[in-house]
């Protein structure tokens, strides 16, 4: 069984993402920062297909995500790494390409020990009421849907 | 999946449902049409209290009441509600298929390092 992934709205602009891991903060921290390992889990949902463009993992650092999904969808993420902190912290921030730019995210992602293994605690903030609107307005809904429908499916299976 | 969200206030429904009380009001009313005697009774919560909340869910466009005599019962009102969580569910289903390839990679990983340890 997979681990529980809790996700809770704090305030009015703040999403909280916690899981924890069987492996330590180091290594956790080598697969959200080495773009090959990135490649591996970052694709979303089934059906989706990513390729890491762009990874200049360092203060400052630029990278880009291109998806390509069911029937020819396709979206990108790009994003500007902001603080680094191995292994314990980073903070970016990314704009989602549907393919219009959706306003800047705020990600904060803080890694600790937990036992053998590590506890993730992801803090994205969403700068204003635009943001989630415009998020919610690109269609995103209706690109995701088809696969959306396969991960239904999985999870009955 | 057709979305029209220009008439709503994705801010404040994102604060609205930010609080459990309101998410437990709002579950309530998912069940249908209550007043807010009905709504205050399974809270160990006042009645001014229950209103204030439902003030800021009427607010956020999360629900809608009417009057009936001396009683204004509430409703979920359409559309709102179901959008932001459909949103929501996508980031969250997202990012739990994420998190999940996630350990696998790890664990592979970790297979590697043993094996250039022994």
């Amino acid at each position: 069984m997979p681990k529980p992934l809790t996700f809770e709205l704090v305030g009015d602009t703040q999403i909280v993402v916690t899981r924890e891991f069987d492996a330590p903060p180091a290594l956790v921290w080598r697969a959200h920062t080495e773009p090959e390992l990135v490649a591996k889990w970052q694709a979303g949902f089934d059906g989706w297909d990513l390729k890491v463009t762009e990874f200049d993992f360092s203060v400052g650092g630029r990278y880009r995500l291109d998806y390509s999904g069911p029937d020819d969808a396709t979206m990108s993420i790009t994003g500007t790494f902001l603080e680094v902190d191995a292994p314990y912290r980073i903070v970016q921030e990314e704009i989602m390409l549907m393919p219009d730019p959706t306003p800047a995210n705020h990600v904060e992602t803080r890694f600790s020990e937990q036992g053998a293994g590590t506890r993730m605690v992801m803090t994205m903030t969403l700068p204003d009421a635009e943001t989630r609107k415009a998020m919610m307005d690109t269609g995103m809904l209706d690109g995701m849907e088809f696969s959306y429908q396969a991960l239904d499916a999985l999870e009955l299976a | 999946m057709t979305i029209d969200s220009k008439d709503l206030d994705h801010d404040a429904a994102f604060a609205a449902l930010a609080d459990p009380t309101r998410r437990a009001i709002l579950s309530r009313l998912a069940d249908g049409e209550a007043t807010v005697n009905e709504l205050a009774e399974p809270f160990d919560i006042s009645q001014p209290a229950i209103s204030r909340h439902l003030k800021v869910l009427e607010g956020a466009g999360l629900i809608t009441r009417r009057v009936d005599g001396q009683r204004r019962p509430c409703r979920l009102a359409g559309g709102t509600l179901e959008e932001l969580e459909a949103w929501l569910d996508m980031l969250r289903r997202a990012l739990t298929a994420n998190y999940n390839r996630l350990d696998a990679v790890l664990a592979d990983e970790m297979a590697k390092q043993d094996l250039k340890k022994d």
